[in-house]
């Protein structure tokens, strides 16, 4: 707690010194206004920080309104935008936290409304999805093995991949949990394990669906994409798995990240159009599903060979671009 | 050994060196033109030195002795040389078969000079140590020979050219046949075998010789007991002993009345090679489309099998107790195979088609199975310098009313324009524990023969007549 102050004053608000996460480090009652907020012992508040100076700005409340005055400093204080320089005035809001040199700051009044207090997550249902989630991935694994595998399979190779996958579902969120441990000193254990256990069976269906669904309605693009995706899911959980750990950075995460899955998006299918000519790598839809699952109805064998002379076009301009004329490897074996 | 071992015969040429490329481009093993490249893989103490005199085969008749003594000056050994630096690229054989000093040999012993003279020189070697440079005057790669003329005027002028044996005389198999040229540039030799006649289900005729040629006699010429030119030593089987092949005197006779008084060729020969395949192509496709599809027996669908006379084809099945998956299988392929360099053949067709049954498996595995092997196909790679990358088309089709997945994937050639290889993969699609794919391969057609042989071999599947009432 904050350094002692004299007794029997009414306790009119609590300056807030703010963590790198914004979560409070230390709270000074304030019991008189002005205040003022500086290096220097005088101050009311004081802040072990080189980058203010000895008295670096002056908090008051005139009309019920509080308001930040900047005294003579190199590096001012900022508000939001806005940077205030010596004796500028700025009224702030409930809640807004003001920058003193490299300290972040907030003010709570006896005045400001108090938001109300949440319900905890209901541990039950906490728990539901918790079982409920890596028990299906569990069992997604070992259908994919009874799938590709012959009748009359030995039961501990299904036990052993359940255990497996568990168990990898286990070390991967432990990695992401010592993040957890390492920006916000706990562990968020269980939620990693939600989130991974969520997002590798939502893969593992996108991976199985979109053939299914190209199958069905006889359309290739779902079949296509199922590969990036997979990606995008997977990339979407180690977001989920940062903004467990950096929750105050939620937006600028899921920005970035973003960013990268598109940027890295583009570059994939520029080189494989560069390569192949083709956006996917995928030539034709693999998936043979039972025939009870598809809708598309045939066409004729003379329209599909009207359609296939369309190739000939992208096929000839491919031939041309690169007949031979660029440096050739040599022929020879020797 | 499996039926897949010794896969097929062919008469094209394969060049030895490239081999392993060849095997693991294609299913099934070949025959291998006898083009030699490089050194052996082992010089054995007993390999004889490239001395001309002394041929390597310990007991030869007193024909062949005599033989070899009045063709000696005819032969040659003609040599691919790497422009600017000496070293030979790969080494065949050919012989002297006019006063004018003109030389047959094979197109693939001469290509790689023929289609890069900028890179690669000819060069011959006689058996008296003479040597000069060739030019190449005409090819004909679907026969897989070529007229060569020294450089130097005059040059090998004046040997008394070998002549060929005359075409209405025919050969009884059984006939002594003396095989003539440097295999692996050791030194001239002479190969004593018989002739077989001709090989079966070949699209060009192709003599079958009982005797072994090794790389480096590509082009050396085969005499009939009185010294005439009956054939070309062209390739030979290395899964098998004593098969090699021989092509026809009468092509390169043809050849050589045609192309004697051609200027020699100067640039790149690319555009007569695309020109002699659009023969060959348009040919191919009119014999395929001519012949009638048998029907593979199965049970519930009619599956388009070539002719057995017309094309080989192999077979295999799972034995009848295993567990799950069972299939059987059938492939099959046209030789006819053209040369194109050391590691590109085209001018060929194939089929294959698997039949499986998933009764054992249930519905879904049945699935699972059946999309594996849907997916377990290659079109080439992202392309070469030879050809582009597959572009595909793919739907459903239907063929009186039963549903199939048909994809169509195409690449062409880069070097031969109007050349294209086409590949249709079909699934069945109706029933959900058994099912039939199928694959065809037309290398190196045009694009419109590329449409018709696709749809001709869609055409091909339906209903088994004795499951008419499942429509």
């Amino acid at each position: 707690m904050g350094a002692e102050q004299p007794e029997a004053a009414v306790k009119l608000a609590v300056v807030e010194i703010l963590d790198a996460d914004g979560r409070s480090r230390q709270v000074v009652p304030v019991s008189h206004w002005p205040i003022a907020i500086g290096r220097s012992i005088e101050c009311d508040v004081v802040l072990d920080d080189p980058y203010t100076a000895p008295h670096h700005a002056t908090l008051d409340e005139r009309e019920g309104v509080l308001g930040i005055e900047a005294a003579g400093s190199l590096n001012g204080v900022s508000v939001g935008k806005r940077l205030l320089k010596a004796h500028d005035r700025l009224d702030l809001m409930p809640g807004d936290v003001f920058r003193v040199g490299g300290t972040k700051l907030r003010v709570r009044r006896a005045t400001d409304a108090l938001a109300p207090e949440r319900t905890l997550p209901d541990a039950r249902t906490g728990w539901v999805s918790l079982v409920v989630l890596p028990v299906l991935l569990a069992l997604w694994t070992a259908a994919e093995h009874w799938l590709s595998t012959d009748p009359g399979g030995r039961s501990i190779d299904y036990l052993t991949l359940i255990i497996a996958t568990v168990l990898g579902l286990a070390v991967w969120s432990g990695f992401w949990s010592l993040g957890s441990r390492l920006f916000r000193q706990r562990f968020d254990y269980w939620t990693h394990v939600r989130a991974a256990a969520l997002f590798f069976f939502a893969a593992a269906v996108v991976r199985a669906l979109l053939p299914l669904v190209a199958y069905a309605l006889g359309w290739e693009w779902p079949s296509r994409i199922a590969y990036l995706t997979n990606i995008g899911v997977l990339w979407a959980l180690v977001l989920a798995h940062l903004t467990i750990m950096l929750p105050a950075r939620r937006k600028v995460l899921a920005i970035a990240m973003g960013a990268i899955f598109v940027v890295g998006t583009s570059l994939y299918l520029t080189r494989n159009y560069q390569t192949t000519h083709r956006m996917f790598p995928e030539l034709y839809v693999t998936m043979l599903a039972p025939p009870a699952v598809r809708l598309a109805a045939p066409t004729a064998i003379d329209r599909f060979i009207d359609e296939t002379r369309a190739l000939k076009a992208g096929l000839d301009r491919q031939a041309k671009e690169d007949d031979g004329t660029g440096p050739e490897i040599d022929d020879d074996d020797e | 050994m499996p039926p897949s071992r010794i896969g097929r015969t062919a008469t094209d040429e394969v060049d030895s060196a490239t081999m392993p490329r060849m095997t693991r481009a294609r299913w099934l093993c070949y025959a291998v033109a006898l083009l030699f490249v490089g050194l052996p893989d082992r010089a054995s103490p007993q390999a004889i030195p490239a001395q001309a005199e002394t041929p390597p085969t310990p007991v030869l008749s007193a024909t062949a002795q005599r033989l070899y003594e009045d063709a000696r000056p005819q032969l040659l050994q003609v040599r691919t040389l790497l422009k600017g630096q000496e070293s030979q690229v790969s080494v065949g054989s050919g012989f002297i078969v006019s006063d004018a000093g003109h030389v047959l040999t094979n197109y693939h012993v001469v290509s790689q000079a023929a289609l890069h003279p900028d890179r690669y020189r000819l060069v011959y070697s006689a058996s008296d140590h003479s040597q000069g440079a060739l030019q190449v005057l005409a090819f004909d790669a679907l026969h897989d020979l070529a007229l060569v003329k020294p450089a130097a005027a005059g040059a090998l002028a004046g040997h008394r050219p070998l002549s060929f044996h005359p075409r209405d005389v025919p050969m009884s198999q059984g006939e002594r046949l003396f095989s003539l040229g440097n295999p692996l540039d050791i030194g001239f030799a002479v190969i004593e075998g018989t002739y077989n006649g001709y090989v079966e289900r070949s699209l060009y005729p192709t003599i079958f010789f009982s005797g072994s040629l090794n790389p480096g006699v590509s082009g050396g010429p085969t005499l009939d007991q009185q010294g005439r030119v009956i054939g070309v030593n062209v390739s030979a089987r290395r899964d098998g002993e004593q098969v090699s092949f021989l092509v026809p005197a009468e092509f390169a006779e043809d050849l050589l009345h045609r192309g004697r008084d051609l200027a020699p060729l100067r640039a790149a020969a690319y555009g007569e090679l695309t020109r002699q395949l659009l023969v060959h192509q348009s040919m191919l496709t009119d014999r395929f489309l001519a012949q009638h599809w048998r029907h593979a027996m199965h049970h519930q669908y009619a599956v388009p099998l070539p002719q057995e006379d017309f094309m080989r084809c192999w077979g295999s099945s799972t034995s009848g107790d295993e567990k799950g998956w069972q299939y059987q299988r059938s492939n099959c392929e046209l030789d006819s195979h053209v040369f194109v360099s050391g590691w590109l053949t085209t001018g060929y067709i194939s089929t294959r088609y698997e039949a499986y049954d998933g009764h054992k498996l249930g519905v879904l595995r049945f699935a699972n199975r059946y999309s594996a092997s849907f997916r377990n196909e290659s079109f080439g790679g992202p392309g070469n310098k030879d050809l582009t990358g597959p572009q595909c088309h793919e739907r459903y089709v239907d063929r009186a009313g039963l549903p199939l997945r048909a994809v169509v994937c195409m690449t062409a050639y880069k070097k031969l324009p109007g050349l294209y290889n086409a590949s249709v993969l079909v699934a069945t699609v109706d029933a959900s524990q058994v099912g039939v794919q199928g694959r065809f391969d037309a290398h190196g057609v045009s694009f419109d023969n590329a449409m018709k042989l696709s749809a001709y071999y869609l055409e091909g599947f339906g209903w088994a007549p004795s499951s008419q009432k499942r429509q």
